[in-house]
């Protein structure tokens, strides 16, 4: 069951167009990462689905019903974290997350908390001024804010930037429970490209303001035909130099270790060429291309096609 | 039906929350500070029936009215302007909430952004100083000689009600503008301006005047046209032709609203 379906949707700032006409959905349970160069148009998305910017054209509908015509609906089983929004700095920890509680209308309000703090190991941090955290404790302060009301769809926006790796892992880990326990939904868009791809069951790559990816983050990088070869030649260098010269491939040695850069398909001829001229190697390494290759590949203006 | 009123009262909790951190604020950090808005607020009263009463002593009568009635109208302006001072105070702070991102929030939860702008920053000096306008406007009234019916004290209060919610229409109309061109410092003072207009008989100030603050500002609405009801110089009924304008103006404010909310470039946009 869908539990957001977006179409045709475009936001224009004073005539220059910065969404052009998205379409994509997402399942109950589904973890979907948007992925994109700066400037491609995710936080515009983001703040669309969350009814903070209205769309000029096309439509949002979260757990059946549209946005923004019925946003308030919508945002109590919806939140949103990200690491670059302030909390009122002035009030603690624990009063924030009870003025939270009171805009969801929480009624057991003091177990929530209770859970919620233990959850995102607030309690040293509980009646601490949020304006003396450090980064990464405001990032999770925020996150615990945005689990106030137990949200079943979740946009998180670069959630574990600035988290010390330790806490960054048990964040992860605690999104993917929360997803096994409760079906929790959620968009997550990050820089960091081994956490969308160990996170997110799909990903949308969007440039310029339009969809260029959407599928798992395996497939994405299948996409990517290029492997790169790790040797580290002891004998006949000179034979890999003429060999890579006459079958154009492009590499690089760094610390005794040539690098080369070959099309997966063509590689078992490759290798069954360099026992051929009796070139030898110590050592061997195939790297398989990853989402970020991928990203790579689409940030610099590679097969970038509207889907 | 539940989910209305569950929403009323969650609306109703915020409300009170935001207005007594508001008040332990104001308590904490400046009691010095608080004093003097009460004493510069209450001085201010104090001119402006200390200038009544200088006119009207020269010239007897203030655009017909005597000096009680005179003294009445500007009471009752008082009392409403502290009442829409009270619960909209936000507008003043809604410019810089634009800028730093907090109007974000505004739209993030499930409370309505409106909601937020116009009543997240009630003042609750303006609910000290309610006291004793009510004070002042009751012994005003009592001073013109007219009497004060139930029958009556309810249609002034209908009255106050239309000229708060044509209030709103403009305060609403002023955030669509701070939306749109990130400029409301000017335009309210300006309203204010307008505003303090009505503190005297909205006669003074000719046909063309009176209209002006009758029908398009509704100012009349906030003092003199409720003392015309007590002085037997304005037709209760007109009150009808008042209410559908007030949900008229209210409509095309809201209208207003939700098209400035479509021009809205988010802060960290």
């Amino acid at each position: 069951m869908s539990i957001l379906e977006v179409k045709d949707l475009t936001k224009t700032f004073k005539k220059t167009p910065v969404i052009k006409g998205i379409s994509f959905d997402m399942a109950e349970g589904e973890i979907l990462g948007i992925l994109g160069p700066n400037g491609a148009g995710k936080t515009t998305t983001l703040q669309m689905l969350l009814g903070i910017l209205t769309p000029t054209s096309g439509s949002v509908n979260v757990f059946g019903l549209s946005m923004p015509k019925h946003k308030s609906e919508i945002l109590e089983s919806m939140n949103f974290s990200s690491t670059y929004t302030d909390l009122p700095w002035r009030l603690t920890v624990k009063e924030n997350l009870i003025w939270t509680s009171y805009l969801y209308n929480i009624e057991d309000r003091s177990r929530r908390l209770d859970k919620i703090k233990s959850i995102f190991r607030l309690e040293k941090l509980w009646n601490r001024a949020t304006a003396s955290l450090s980064a990464g404790q405001r990032t999770r302060v925020n996150l615990a804010r945005a689990y106030v009301n137990f949200p079943r769809l979740l946009l998180l926006d670069e959630p574990t930037a600035s988290l010390d790796p330790e806490v960054a892992i048990y964040m992860r880990e605690f999104f993917m429970n929360q997803r096994q326990r409760f079906n929790t939904s959620i968009i997550l868009t990050s820089h960091n490209m081994a956490e969308v791809e160990s996170l997110c069951d799909r990903v949308l790559i969007l440039k310029d303001g339009l969809i260029v990816g959407n599928d798992t983050p395996k497939s994405l990088a299948k996409q990517i035909e290029d492997t790169r070869l790790n040797l580290r030649i002891t004998k006949n260098l000179a034979g890999l130099t003429k060999l890579l010269t006459s079958r154009h491939l492009r590499s690089e040695t760094v610390g005794g270790i040539t690098a080369i850069t070959v099309k997966e398909s063509l590689l078992p001829i490759f290798l069954y060429e360099i026992t051929k001229n009796n070139i030898h190697y110590s050592e061997i390494s195939i790297d398989k291309p990853t989402l970020e290759d991928y990203f790579l590949k689409i940030a610099k203006g590679g097969s970038n096609e509207a889907l | 039906m539940k989910l209305k009123a569950d929403r009323i009262k969650s609306y109703w909790r915020v409300w009170l929350r935001l207005t007594l951190q508001q008040f332990q604020t104001q308590i904490s950090n400046a009691r010095g500070a608080a004093l003097l808005f009460i004493f510069g607020k209450l001085f201010r009263l104090a001119t402006a029936f200390l200038l009544i009463y200088l006119i009207v002593g020269r010239a007897k009568l203030i655009a017909g009215y005597e000096l009680p009635q005179a003294i009445f109208i500007l009471a009752l302006f008082n009392l409403n302007s502290s009442i829409t001072q009270l619960f909209m105070r936000g507008i003043y702070v809604f410019r810089q909430k634009i800028v730093d991102g907090t109007f974000d929030f505004y739209l993030l939860n499930p409370l309505s952004e409106l909601f937020y702008s116009l009543f997240s920053y009630t003042d609750p000096m303006d609910l000290l100083l309610f006291i004793p306008y009510l004070g002042i406007t009751i012994w005003a009234g009592i001073g013109t000689g007219f009497a004060f019916t139930l029958p009556l004290i309810i249609l002034i209060i209908i009255t106050l009600i239309l000229a708060e919610i044509m209030i709103i229409s403009w305060h609403i109309v002023m955030m669509g503008i701070g939306i749109r061109y990130l400029e409301v410092d000017n335009t309210i003072m300006l309203y204010r301006d307008l505003e303090k207009m009505a503190a005297f008989p909205i006669n003074m100030y000719g046909r063309l005047g009176s209209i002006f603050l009758t029908y398009i500002f509704p100012f009349a609405l906030m003092a003199t046209i409720p003392a015309n009801l007590v002085f037997g110089l304005f037709n209760p009924w007109s009150l009808l032709g008042f209410a559908v304008l007030a949900i008229l103006e209210l409509k095309l404010a809201l209208r207003f609203w939700h098209n400035s909310l479509l021009t809205y470039s988010s802060a960290s946009s």
